[in-house]
């Protein structure tokens, strides 16, 4: 788990979407890394662009409507978003796995599960047919899956969602890549699942060395499977911590709000749960300044004329003019 | 049981449709007489067409011609356009579909509104123009009734497309770098299959009354070839007194039209795989 060699490296992105007079900067100045081995989590409500900064960064992100206009984002020595799309295709599946938020609707119901792992190795291997079935075999059995012969002639809608979403990991995880993109990959299972899933996850990184960019909302499952966190509002990063520090000490007032709104065993079931007040600005109505200064206890003049720039402290970086001290 | 009988229709489907085939194919053998041969005893004395009988089996039309043997070489041509034109409207329907539906973009722009031009003109007209370019034979006749025809193929194609490029497993393939290409024809044709049977088998009706709008007009299968369709409207003016003249070649359009329908929902239905694993 060291971050000093990172395989992958997000810098500035900024996204747009629309054209003409419609475009609106969605992502702005958004920069993060992911080293071998290591789980950074990508945290932030609804709507906050971690999936269309994630997607965008590896290229998946359907262009148009979204546009990329700056930025970078390097795996290895390679900017993705400067390859052709040819080349980018021969990275998706191979140096790169994806495993969606919602198992029931990833895999293709016309196929059997065997057809669409055999499909995940063929688009980027020349192996026998042997070879590939064995690999296969290995990869179902890797992630868990009893009696892989008989699943491989199964079509999805066969499979509960717990053994569809490990389906979905062999099929991310067979050609051995080194980012996987989580995009909320607990979300649709119960709690049960979301556990053995998470610690599946854990054991094949550690086990292959991959980075894994885990994109969620749930702070809990943050707290339990990442060494590092982004935390992102309204388009941008407003704080990057190491998980510990950032739950120990969270220094931007939206972390910190986040926190406090999180239901714990131990907090006082009389006191209701503490809110953040108001919404978030949609994209296009927001101003020069911070755009968490108007839900912001904390504001001052200065937070809604000049937007606060991303900083390092001590434990990680934060925007913000009048950050929550340490306790 | 409903399996069970719909297996059945399935199979008296089918067996209707090979009778067809085979009377199509083996015309010249099964046919009693030659389909353009007028007889002096195929009409009554008044000049009336004669009713179904023994050496007629089918009657005889308005020019004293048997009519069981110009529904048999009928069928070669009602046939050829029924298959090959739908074929080839399905096909041009699909591709322009599909490709508009997952590309978008200008591509699909450009392609959808090139189909909206073609389904804003008067098929008929189209169809006019185009035979009027060429000489009317059997093939022209199919092409050009293709060209007409694909229009509707290729909007509920499209939109298929639209819909399907959006679910999730296709951003899944993708995310596993397959190309375009394979995306669309292994990962989206086989959802757009269930709506392309069951148009190509109601095409097949569409497609023979088309050519017989076409012969009636003149421009299509020349007589005195016989097809299902021109049967039909050279007798038309009889019905009242020899209804057997519109109503034998009707039903057996009719027939073939509902025998596909039946094996194209068969065949839906088999290639459902949620389906499949709920009758064993």
């Amino acid at each position: 788990m060291n971050s000093e060699l990172p395989i992958f490296r997000v810098d500035d992105l900024a996204i747009s979407f629309g054209s003409g007079a419609q475009r609106t900067r969605v992502v702005d100045g958004v920069s993060f890394h992911v080293g071998r081995g290591e789980t950074l989590g990508i945290v932030g409500e609804s709507g906050c662009g971690k999936s269309v900064t994630v997607m965008s960064s590896v290229g998946l992100q359907p262009s148009p409507p979204s546009h990329v206009d700056g930025g970078s984002a390097r795996l290895g020595d390679v900017d993705l978003l400067a390859l052709r799309p040819k080349a980018l295709r021969r990275l998706w599946g191979s140096r790169i796995g994806v495993v969606f938020q919602d198992p029931m609707t990833s895999l293709n119901p016309v196929f059997t599960i065997g057809m669409q792992l055999r499909e995940a190795l063929a688009a980027h291997t020349n192996l026998t047919d042997a070879e590939r079935e064995t690999r296969i075999m290995a990869m179902l059995a890797r992630v868990g899956i009893n009696a892989p012969e008989r699943r491989l002639r199964q079509y999805p809608h066969e499979l509960s969602g717990g053994l569809r979403q490990r389906v979905l990991i062999a099929m991310a995880l067979i050609c051995g890549p080194e980012l996987l993109i989580a995009d909320e990959p607990t979300t649709a299972l119960d709690v049960t699942l979301q556990a053995q899933i998470l610690a599946l996850l854990r054991d094949l990184r550690d086990e292959m060395g991959m980075g894994i960019l885990f994109v969620t909302h749930d702070l809990g499952v943050v707290a339990q499977f990442c060494d590092r966190v982004a935390v992102m509002y309204a388009g941008r990063v407003v704080e990057s911590a190491r998980v510990d520090a950032l739950f120990r000490a969270p220094r931007h007032p939206y972390t910190h709000a986040l926190l406090a709104s999180t239901p714990r065993l131990d907090s006082d079931r009389r006191v209701p749960l503490p809110t953040i007040e108001g919404m978030v600005p949609p994209p296009g109505a927001r101003g020069t300044g911070c755009s968490f200064a108007a839900r912001c206890p904390r504001a001052q003049p200065i937070c809604l004329g000049t937007a606060p720039s991303l900083v390092a402290g001590q434990d990680g970086a934060f925007a913000c003019h009048h950050p929550v001290p340490v306790p | 049981m409903r399996t069970l009988l719909a297996d059945r229709l399935a199979i008296l489907a089918l067996c209707f449709i090979a009778t067809i085939v085979a009377g199509a194919a083996g015309a010249h053998w099964f046919a009693p007489f030659p389909p353009e041969e007028t007889f002096f005893d195929g009409l009554t004395l008044e000049g009336a067409p004669l009713p179904p009988g023994e050496k007629y089996w089918f009657g005889t039309d308005l020019l004293g011609r048997d009519l069981f043997s110009r529904v048999l070489f009928g069928a070669q041509t009602s046939l050829v356009i029924g298959l090959v034109a739908n074929g080839v409207s399905l096909l041009i329907g699909t591709l322009v579909g599909i490709v508009a539906g997952y590309v978008r973009g200008w591509v699909g722009t450009v392609l959808m509104r090139f189909t909206d031009l073609m389904m804003a003109f008067p098929a008929l007209l189209l169809a006019i123009a185009l035979a009027a370019l060429f000489t009317p034979s059997l093939w022209i006749v199919a092409m050009v009734i293709a060209m007409v025809n694909w229009v509707q193929v290729a909007r509920v194609v499209y939109s298929l497309t639209v819909t399907l490029s959006e679910r999730e497993f296709v951003e899944a393939v993708r995310s596993l770098g397959a190309t375009r290409t394979r995306i669309l024809f292994r990962h989206v044709l086989p959802h757009l299959l269930p709506a392309i049977i069951v148009y190509g088998t109601l095409g097949i009706a569409t497609t023979v009354l088309l050519e017989a709008t076409l012969s009636f007009l003149g421009i299509g299968v020349q007589p005195p070839t016989p097809s299902w369709g021109n049967i039909i409207f050279e007798n038309q003016s009889y019905f009242s007194t020899a209804p057997w003249l519109v109503f034998i070649p009707g039903a057996a359009i009719v027939l073939l039209a509902v025998s596909f329908n039946i094996l194209g929902d068969t065949m839906r239905v088999a290639l459902d795989p949620t389906l499949r694993g709920r009758t064993s």
